[in-house]
């Protein structure tokens, strides 16, 4: 992969980030702004690293939770202040990834200071009391079982239980029923003070106004925390050999299968293939299950980008008399990847409907701050992407090949179908039905 | 003040907290076609949202479906391309290379240009349409619902009785002649609207317009106009609850509104977020807060040429009583109609729909869409949007006079959703 022709080409404009700057304010905080003035909107996001890879073995969903009650119990500062966010027309997103928590509000730019004051509410406040805590803990038990009818989200969740057997990445960030029983006050309260007391940085896109916004959060007086993101990866999960699970929902009207590997981490050298090789894999599976045979009306392949692995998981909604041929329609593309060089007129469509969608996300407010808190959070240069763009142009067919036999492997997969009962003779002969299998056995370990 | 930069400054600088929007430009070519364009040079892209008067109030009795069917005939695809069918209008929208905008007017123009489809081709459309039916209709939790809210609110024979995505039915009519005589009749310039936000100067998209769409015939056409609002329009008299494979009960409360764009609508608009919008609203205090019988509220507008269709949706706890959530969602609503909307609370609920317009706006595709159908609907396309002027010009005398007229018990379908014994 040569990049010789890259000195030449001219950097594509993206946005707010092309303006965008990085600052450390005298008492620590990292603080990172872009501007976007198409609409009179602020956004803003608070990043704490309180990730859901840092709930306790037998505790998850713990983070998840204390990010809840921390932003809205009402009883909480934060949240009676939250609840003034209402006449402001603002939104409060409250959101727990593996890594970090994020904090986002997006509010009229003339309401800047209100973001900003609230931050600050939230990192002084007193943990949520114990009355709080169960209430919380109950509303996510209650809608873990209204989770539990839904086929796509069945479907997903055993899954990555299957794919990640021995880790927690295995479990889902908002936890299960079983491990938020066991949540109790004292584990709020420890996580508040370890985690919920200093933000990583603050992000600020769209009509900033600069001064005035450093100059409020400068006399602020909020511990920071430095935390690396550098930090030694965890042992990728272990490579267990494929095979089919069937759960029955038989009140479902379609079944719902996800097949798929656990896969390099983000800052593997062929990720960016392999995030090609997926749109590929989508658009081909697009053209043959939908347009083609009018299988199924919602194909779609995704690479979720990982610290330590991301799942490669393909996804399709089906009539539960098509789930066979459609299990062998996606083996057979697969295949293809594997064996097939990618044709040149097909490669270039791919390449620039990826860098449209990478565009594309940047003319949001929440899209040019998820981009922000990546290179903030990763530590990568704001130039990154313009690096990332041109490595994904100087791929060819031959690269692809090759990541798709290094990294694609039909027998790592594991395969789930979830809906109507269904004989997967004689497309799969090995097929285990989940309900059969013991999953209260697992050793935890660290995220993926 | 103590700042100092760790990584790297901006070039460019940051200052005062104002929004800076290009201008619209709209147009009509000499053969009807009506054209819409912003600049926005953000990024070195293209949105392109073309909108044709021609949904499913064009589909003819007992063809429910056709105006759907005709969409996935005429899409081409792309993977930043989308396409849908409202009652009003189908629309298709791309996001390309700014460089590559005269390839997508092509595309526009071979829709209009090619009306000749295979049998092969209809089966594997019908085929998908059926299993995009059982998909997103049948098969999800509630998945009925919107459909029966639109019987019950414009009776059989209403262009809006029926929704676009169609029924088994009268998918199974349709014949390949069918879909060949709208294609003619309804994709054509006169009934397109064209929308370009983009990375360009406003000339080269003119010019490009002229050149690819220009020789297209096009003749004098207007959509056929119903009184929406005549009272003799009664609502069908369903009766008031259904069962369902839902896990919890669900109230609905919808009626006929004023058509997408007018000032009533607006109106309209801030009465129902001041109903059942955020935890201020009177639905989330009285039923969530105060007697716990709900687990969520919210509302919808669906936005058409001459009416709109508002609901509001409330979700009862698993195993609760629904005919209390019933009744509890009826005495707001009453509330709603009899006592004025206090001004700091409409100040309230104006701040919040001017965030949420905005918020839509963001996207140059959401834009296009908006100027689209504002062009379409009312024949001129602003930003920001008359509707923001509406907003902010709406007083609580105004807005009660509203509520009074439009809420009004026969104006107003209830559906109360139970979940079936045993499947809760």
């Amino acid at each position: 992969m040569s990049c010789a022709a890259a000195a030449h080409r001219p950097r594509l404009r993206l946005g707010g980030l092309d303006g965008a700057e990085r600052l450390c304010l005298g008492r620590g905080l990292r603080v990172a702004l872009a501007e976007d003035r198409t609409v009179p909107l602020l956004h803003c996001q608070w990043i704490l690293p309180a990730g859901a890879r840092h709930d306790p073995a037998g505790l998850e969903g713990l983070n998840a939770l204390a990010l809840s009650l921390f932003t809205g119990a009402p009883d909480g500062r934060a949240g009676r202040m939250a609840a003034g966010f209402e006449p402001l027309g603002a939104d409060l997103l409250p959101h727990t990834g593996w890594d970090h928590a994020t904090v986002a509000v997006e509010l009229a730019a003339r309401d800047w200071h209100a973001a900003i004051d609230w931050g600050e509410c939230l990192f002084s406040q007193p943990p949520p009391s114990p009355a709080a805590v169960v209430a919380e803990r109950d509303r996510r038990i209650a809608r873990h079982g209204l989770a539990a009818r839904n086929v796509a989200v069945q479907a997903d969740r055993w899954w990555h239980r299957l794919a990640y057997p021995r880790s927690r990445f295995g479990h889902p960030v908002d936890g299960t029923e079983d491990s938020l029983a066991k949540i109790e006050h004292r584990h709020v309260e420890a996580l508040s003070e370890d985690r919920f007391r200093s933000p990583l940085w603050f992000i600020a896109v769209g009509c900033v106004p600069r001064e005035q916004l450093l100059s409020r959060l400068a006399g602020n007086v909020l511990p920071v925390r430095r935390e690396s993101s550098a930090r030694p990866l965890p042992e990728p999960p272990a490579e267990t050999p494929g095979s089919t699970y069937q759960l029955a929902m038989p009140a479902s009207a379609q079944a719902e299968i996800r097949v798929g590997q656990a896969s390099v981490c983000r800052n593997h050298a062929a990720f960016a293939g392999l995030q090609l090789l997926a749109q590929l894999l989508g658009a081909r599976l697009s053209g043959v299950l939908r347009d083609r045979s009018g299988t199924s009306y919602r194909t779609h392949v995704r690479l979720v980008p990982g610290t330590g692995s991301s799942p490669l998981i393909i996804a399709a909604t089906v009539e539960a008399s098509r789930v066979g041929e459609t299990l062998e329609r996606i083996a057979h593309e697969v295949e293809r990847l594997r064996e097939e060089p990618v044709p040149e007129a097909e490669l270039a469509a791919a390449k620039q409907v990826s860098e449209i969608d990478f565009l594309r996300s940047l003319q949001g407010l929440p899209g040019l701050a998820a981009r922000l808190k990546r290179l903030a959070v990763n530590e990568h240069p704001l130039d990154h992407y313009q690096d990332h763009l041109e490595e994904v142009r100087m791929l060819n067919a031959s690269d692809l090949r090759t990541i798709a036999r290094q990294h694609i492997h039909r027998e790592r997969f594991f395969e789930i179908v979830v809906g109507p009962p269904v004989s997967l003779s004689p497309w799969r002969t090995a097929v285990v039905p989940l309900e059969d299998l013991d999953t209260g056995s697992q050793t935890e370990r660290d995220h993926p | 003040m103590n700042a100092m930069p760790i990584v790297e400054a901006s070039p460019m600088g940051i200052g005062a907290a104002a929004a800076r929007a290009e201008p619209v430009e709209s147009w009509e070519l000499a053969n009807g076609l009506q054209a819409v364009f912003q600049a926005d040079d953000r990024v070195p892209l293209v949105a392109v949202h073309a909108a044709y008067h021609v949904g499913s109030r064009h589909d003819p009795p007992g063809r429910s479906g056709l105006a759907h069917l005709c969409e996935h005939l005429k899409f081409t695809g792309g993977g930043c391309a989308t396409a849908r069918t409202f009652p009003d209008r189908t629309t298709f929208t791309e996001t390309l290379a700014a460089g590559d905008l005269r390839r997508a007017l092509a595309a526009e123009r071979a829709r209009m240009t090619e009306h000749r489809f295979t049998e092969d081709r209809l089966e594997a459309e019908r085929r998908l349409l059926m299993v995009e039916r059982r998909q997103t209709v049948e098969g999800r939790p509630f998945g009925r619902d919107f459909e029966e809210i639109h019987r019950r609110l414009y009776p059989p024979g209403h262009p809006y009785h029926l929704a676009p995505v169609g029924t088994l039915d009268g998918l199974r009519c349709i014949r390949l002649g069918d879909a060949e005589e709208l294609s003619r009749d309804g994709y054509r310039p006169e009934r397109l609207v064209l929308s370009v936000i983009g990375n360009l100067l406003h000339a080269a998209v003119v010019e490009a317009l002229e050149e690819i769409f220009a020789d297209l015939p096009g003749k004098p056409w207007r959509e056929p106009s119903f009184s929406e609002l005549d009272p003799s329009n009664p609502l069908s008299g369903a009766p008031p609850s259904v069962l369902s494979r839902v896990p919890f009960p669900r109230v609905y409360v919808a009626l006929r509104g004023p058509g997408f764009g007018q000032r009533d609508c607006s109106a309209a608009s801030l009465l129902l977020r001041s109903l059942a919008v955020g935890r201020s609203s009177l639905l989330a205090r009285r039923l969530i807060d105060r007697l716990g019988v709900a687990r969520q509220v919210q509302a919808h507008i669906v936005p058409m040429r001459e009416a709109s269709t508002l609901v509001v949706a409330v979700d009862g706890i698993v195993g609760g009583d629904s005919g209390l959530l019933t009744t509890e969602t009826l005495a707001a609503v009453e509330e709603l109609i009899t006592v004025p909307i206090p001004e700091e609370r409409l100040a309230n609920v104006r701040h919040k729909a001017l965030t949420d317009l905005w918020s839509s706006l963001q996207r140059p595709a959401g834009r296009a869409a908006h100027l689209a159908t504002l062009q379409a609907f009312l024949g001129r396309a602003t930003f920001p949007a008359d509707v923001e002027s509406h907003y902010e010009e709406l007083d609580t005398g105004e807005v009660a006079e509203v509520a009074l007229s439009l809420w009004k018990a026969e104006r107003r379908t209830v559906l109360t959703v139970n979940p079936e014994r045993g499947r809760q």
